[in-house]
């Protein structure tokens, strides 16, 4: 393999990868400084695993910022639709939390492809959320649907990026985000709670596997079942938590205290309806 | 940070009886200014020399990290629900009834867990210092909450990168949402609207905090007895 051909592409792809190839080129210095012969026997061995590094993060973790595009695309769109009709949204303190929703949507967007730079995938052309926008509380149904399935995506991408090397520190970057989209969730699930006429009795986390009218997939198990289990799990780390720790505790709160991953096929089947092209 | 912390950093000494102890904790995280105030107070201090807790390294030590910080939130809220403030709603009962169980079950969970991978390597319990909250008020309860919580998110989102076992990251990631969910709550109920506000999630990128190990102790250290150490953690 030619290693300098290697380097360029690395470049030209993620400009942001000069700064591991910065380090990675100690191993140059490493080896100069190894006898010859110690030089040779560690050389295969110390540049195959820098380069399998860099190549991983450049397969990988574009592929799961693309894929977070996407949804940031998806929810900020679906903010800005909101916004623009007249009436959805009561004024006051519903509207601007709305508001400093879409500013993070927006912001998400704007991080994630300076991130990916010129391999950031172009926003679809328009996307469609039915009858999201026919009234307040259908609107807030789809919201929460939205912001749940979001945490529920990028904690389960959070492995890649740590397996691709975690290249500029894009896990941090993601923990960062996955955690703003749990604030949201639990903001909306508030809003719900207090909603005109009669609010949906829940908190700001997730009891079970409880939908409370949102799409009962956002809640369920994804695919395997054992990596990616529904909302209502219970057991973690191999311990059933309603029995390990003493019975102290019941099935919905130990549900509540644990947040689960989604796989990006369960992910895409439920966000892909609303993206027209 | 509780008012009385703000109190005694904004003026470099308390305004209010603090203990000495507690005093220098809050002076180490003050501006540079302060240095020479610690080490002229180092001397007399008039507490004895609380019991040292290295929480470990490597994975472990990161576990154990979630282990104290849990452990802490937890004792917390358990004196919310023992001794409510005044005027609580049965709302807010409900809330911190539900979030005292989510954080007990994350330090029993952690215990556990820790304790089946290295149990020769798991800490011990905690001796939390809660003298700075005022738990029969409303306000100090809350902000006290709040600090816990957004503190939790920021731990968790600078401790991911320092974990090698994606099992346990992902079962930092499982956790870390809850507490930005109880984040939220509890800045909503200090102002309806805070939940993701611009003090904590950065306007210009929609970040949430990342902490290091360091800056979390700092600001945790304040509320735990044992004097904590994490050299290694994560190494």
């Amino acid at each position: 393999m030619n290693l300098f051909h290697l380097i360029s592409q690395v470049e030209k792809l993620d400009p942001q990868a000069m700064d591991q190839l910065v380090s990675r080129r100690n191993i140059f210095t490493q080896l100069a400084g190894m006898s010859k012969k110690a030089a040779l026997v560690a050389a295969p061995l110390l540049i195959g695993s820098a380069f399998n590094q860099v190549l991983a993060g450049n397969k990988d973790v574009p592929a799961v910022f693309n894929y977070a595009l996407l949804l940031e695309y998806l929810e900020e769109d679906f903010y800005l639709q909101a916004l623009a009709k007249p009436g959805l949204i009561p004024t006051g303190a519903p509207m601007n939390a709305i508001m400093q929703i879409k500013k993070h949507e927006s912001a998400h967007v704007a991080l994630l492809k300076g991130a990916l730079g010129g391999a950031a995938n172009p926003r679809p052309s328009s996307f469609n959320f039915g009858a999201a926008f026919d009234n307040y509380p259908t609107f807030l149904a789809f919201a929460q649907a939205l912001e749940d399935t979001g945490v529920r995506a990028y904690k389960g991408k959070a492995g890649e990026i740590k397996e691709a090397g975690n290249p500029n520190d894009y896990l941090t970057v993601a923990l960062q985000i996955h955690s703003v989209e749990a604030r949201h969730a639990a903001h909306i699930r508030m809003m719900r709670r207090g909603a005109a006429g009669g609010g949906i009795m829940q908190a700001g986390w997730i009891s079970n596997a409880e939908a409370n009218g949102a799409p009962q997939v956002v809640y369920g198990p994804g695919n395997p079942a054992t990596t990616f289990p529904s909302e209502g799990n219970t057991t973690q780390a191999g311990l059933n938590l309603v029995t390990a720790l003493g019975t102290t505790y019941t099935a919905a709160e130990v549900s509540e205290a644990f947040d689960e991953a989604l796989d990006e096929a369960t992910v895409r089947s439920i966000a892909g309806p609303f993206i027209v092209a | 940070m509780p008012k009385s912390v703000m109190h005694a950093t904004r003026a470099g000494q308390p305004l209010q009886p603090v203990g000495r102890r507690r005093f220098l904790q809050v002076a180490s995280v003050a501006t540079a200014s302060t240095a020479l105030l610690i080490s002229g107070c180092n001397k007399d201090d008039d507490t004895p020399s609380a019991a040292t807790v290295d929480l470990g390294s490597g994975d472990v030590g990161v576990l154990n990290y979630a282990y104290a910080l849990e452990q802490l939130e937890a004792a917390f809220y358990a004196q919310i629900i023992a001794t409510p403030y005044t005027g609580i709603s049965a709302e807010e009962q409900a809330y911190f009834t539900s979030i005292a169980k989510h954080e007990a079950i994350h330090r029993d969970f952690f215990k556990a867990a820790i304790t089946a991978a290295a149990p020769g390597n798991i800490i011990g319990s905690l001796t939390p210092d809660f003298s700075s909250v005022t738990f029969t008020d409303r306000s100090s309860v809350l902000s006290t909450a709040k600090t816990f919580e957004d503190l939790g998110v920021a731990a968790y989102n600078g401790a991911g990168k320092l974990l090698k076992n994606t099992d346990y990251l992902l079962l930092a990631g499982k956790i870390v949402s809850v507490e930005a969910r109880h984040a939220a709550v509890i800045r909503d109920l200090i102002n309806n609207g805070d939940f993701a506000a611009d003090d904590v999630v950065d306007a210009s990128t929609g970040l949430d905090k990342a902490m290091s190990v360091d800056e979390v102790l700092m600001a945790a250290q304040a509320f735990i007895k044992e004097k904590i150490t994490a050299t290694n953690v994560g190494k």
